[in-house]
């Protein structure tokens, strides 16, 4: 290294060092919570996953070519045999699983899962 | 353990935690003020809301980061392009070469006589597109790279605001024209 690249070099650090002198830190003084406050509303778009759309668009297409009344008949053929405590009972499991859910996703929101 | 910027940043993009933002504003909050402030002539009003237009932005555009970048260049490169938007004509202040000839110091030893005590108001005499790349590459620590990316300039063009700022600096501190 000659003499004049180490003095450009002696420069260079004594510029860095008084340019950082002389800008010291600027406390936050509520800075950060109001940017946050800007923030728009977390709305998260769910978005099914790939093989849960394959699998939608199958039984879709199942469905189209095989025929919607071959699908319809059985099931409420099925829901005329089924007697009023069964459909009660299929009632609770639905809210339970219900609740369950709803549970898990405040569960997520709140970050405890 | 504090997170790494990434991490902070994967979980602001996978679940939109607006906690891990919050920490990424924190760390950032000094450095981004600062520029701004300097992009808005040392308005320290102006320049915090700039850097609050910046953070937003920031939180709208977190998936175009590219996580091998620097996060405060990133910042940095948003809150020039915000600033020249707002300021068209500033942005040709702010990059162009200047017309004037470039200054040449001629002295044996560049350190002897100069006095860093004016350095301030030496940097103040210099061109906008001078001061900011000197300011960007020797107070901030980045790379020519980096500063010509905020800039938006050619890195060759980048390196001549710095040699002839750093010329006319030396010329000005030590012939004490301050």
């Amino acid at each position: 290294m000659t003499h004049n690249e180490k003095s450009a070099d002696d420069f260079e650090r004594q510029l860095a060092q008084s340019l950082r002198n002389a800008s010291p830190y600027i406390p936050d003084d509520g800075f950060a919570l109001a940017v946050m406050q800007k923030l728009p509303e977390v709305r998260k778009n769910y978005t099914p996953s790939k093989p849960l759309l394959i699998i939608g668009s199958l039984i879709v297409l199942l469905v189209v070519m095989v025929g919607l009344s071959t699908f319809i008949e059985p099931v409420v053929q099925w829901i005329y045999t089924l007697k009023l405590a069964a459909v009660i009972h299929l009632g609770l499991w639905m809210l339970a699983i219900m609740i369950a859910g709803v549970l898990g996703w405040l569960g997520r929101r709140m970050e405890l899962l | 353990m504090s997170l790494s910027d990434q991490d902070l940043i994967q979980r602001v993009l996978r679940n939109r935690d607006q906690r891990a933002f919050s920490e990424l504003v924190l760390r950032y909050q000094s450095q981004v003020r600062t520029w701004c402030r300097r992009l808005c002539n040392a308005d320290a009003g102006a320049g915090d809301d700039l850097a609050q237009e910046v953070f937003m932005k920031a939180y709208g555009a977190l998936g175009a980061f590219k996580m091998e970048a620097k996060f405060s260049v990133w910042l940095y490169r948003i809150a020039f392009n915000a600033a020249a938007s707002k300021w068209r004509k500033k942005r040709v202040e702010w990059c162009d070469l200047d017309a004037a000839a470039e200054v040449v110091f001629d002295g044996d030893d560049f350190t002897a006589g100069i006095d860093m005590r004016y350095v301030q108001e030496a940097l103040e005499r210099l061109s906008e597109p001078q001061q900011i790349a000197i300011r960007l590459c020797f107070e901030d620590d980045l790379t020519h790279a980096e500063a010509a990316s905020i800039m938006n300039i050619p890195l060759g063009t980048l390196k001549t605001h710095i040699n002839r700022g750093k010329a006319q600096l030396k010329q000005l501190l030590s012939a004490e024209l301050i």
